[in-house]
């Protein structure tokens, strides 16, 4: 992580100020609590949540983003929002991410920088492939009853973070957007 | 059979965020115009690109018993269906707590809530719009989740409306997808006397971290939750408001 920031300004030398940043890397968790450990949870917090404060701390800086428009999204979920047994670290991770980018949308408004998080539901990706595989029948049929539009694709989720990247959300920060079929509607 | 089935519906659409919203739309869609102002109605179908091919529903919704009837009369006699539906008609007064009246708060229930419900009831029908639904926004309000002084019969509205898109998401899937828009302050002819204050300005570069919205900021979300980018996000409501609702500097 400590290489981010250089990464980032070998990037800028070669391409030019950036004025987008999406953290769409992420590790899903299933672990009970009773099996959890500070080491286990450290390792999904890491790339879910510090991955990204790192990220959008070298963004904001002037080598990086040159103004006068940015704007950062940070993949979240749905656990940000509603709970899921055996999935505290994963919740917890997002949860953290959701609430920096509210504070961070403050601190980095008056740069023209907005900041805004996605929360996906239940979309086809490899880390929904591997929870799937864990579940009994009943549970993947239930998690499937839940998504009446079938269960998301990439695509749905991409549409979402190109509109928050682009001027058609110019008055858009510090906001969640719920990506999800109506899975927490219910 | 109809002749086209690919109408958007825009309520409120004589002023504000429904005008401006049926400015962008009109360059792509065929419209239906609602509001009670003929007149200015008139002025947002002169506005809009194709202007001849849009036409005007003109009905005032406080009058909310009504509505189905009038509705269904005048898909049936332009022989036409609806596709999209946005409410964007809402009234805002504000009343103090103590002052509230039954019919105050009727009338905004009505106009901000009960009438959108009411539309949605009569889109759904088979009989009358067959199947041909398929997405609705409704512009909330951040007042739907957050209080103001004066704003109880208007949160309320807001809240109802809010609550009604879930469940109404939930039934409706997947043929129909509803969200909400929660705009935060957006000067309009609506809001206009929450503005005139000499120390307004100075009040809204504080609270608003992006400063003060136009309602062409509020167009871009509506839009992208109509599109088919959006065929997956149903049953949720959606926060543009220039930071407002994230912020509690002092």
């Amino acid at each position: 992580m400590v290489e981010i920031p250089s990464l980032l300004e070998a990037i800028v030398l070669e391409f030019g100020p950036l004025d987008g940043l999406v953290h769409a890397a992420g590790i899903s968790a299933t672990l009970p609590l009773r099996a959890l450990t500070p080491d286990f949870w450290r390792d999904v917090f890491l790339l879910n949540t510090e991955a990204g404060i790192v990220l959008a701390k070298a963004f904001q800086n002037k080598k990086i983003y040159a103004g006068p428009r940015g704007s950062i999204v940070f993949v979240s979920s749905v656990m940000s929002l509603v709970g899921e047994k055996a999935n505290v670290a994963y919740s917890m991770s997002k949860g953290a991410i959701t609430s920096a980018s509210r504070s961070m949308a403050l601190e980095l408004a008056p740069k023209g920088i907005r900041v805004n998080s996605v929360a996906p539901g239940f979309v086809r990706t490899p880390i929904y492939e591997r929870a799937e595989s864990l579940w009994t029948l009943e549970q993947k049929e239930a998690v499937e009853a839940m998504h009446p539009l079938g269960i998301g694709k990439s695509d749905d989720v991409a549409n979402a973070i190109a509109f928050l990247l682009s001027d058609a959300a110019l008055w858009i920060t510090g906001t969640v957007m719920v990506v999800d079929c109506g899975y927490i509607a219910h | 059979m109809p002749n086209n089935v690919d109408f958007c519906l825009i309520t409120g659409a004589s002023s504000g965020i429904g005008r401006e919203l049926a400015i962008s739309l009109s360059k792509d869609n065929l419209l239906i115009l609602n509001g009670r102002n003929v007149v200015r109605l008139e002025e947002t179908k002169q506005a809009c690109h194709n202007a001849q091919e849009h036409i005007i529903w003109p009905y005032d919704l406080t009058n909310v018993s009504n509505i189905d009837k009038s509705l269904e009369e005048f898909l049936f006699k332009q022989e036409i269906r609806v596709s999209r539906f946005v409410h964007c008609a809402g009234i805002l007064d504000i009343i103090p707590v103590r002052m509230i009246t039954n019919e105050n708060l009727l009338t905004v229930l009505n106009v901000n809530f009960i009438s959108a419900a009411m539309i949605t009831t009569c889109l759904v029908k088979k009989k009358v719009n067959e199947h041909f639904l398929k997405s609705i926004v409704f512009v909330s309000s951040i007042a739907s989740e957050f209080g103001a002084k004066g704003f109880a019969a208007y949160s309320a509205s807001k809240g109802a409306l809010d609550s009604y898109m879930r469940s109404a998401a939930v039934e409706l899937a997947p043929r129909v997808r509803a969200n909400s828009v929660l705009p935060g302050g957006v000067v309009t002819k609506m809001t206009e006397k929450l503005y005139n204050d000499d120390q307004i300005p100075e009040r809204l570069v504080k609270d608003y971290p992006l400063g003060s919205g136009q309602p062409s900021d509020i167009v871009g979300m509506v839009q992208f939750l109509l599109s088919d980018k959006a065929r997956w996000i149903t049953g949720q409501h959606f926060v543009v408001d220039g930071g407002r609702s994230a912020n509690i500097s002092v």
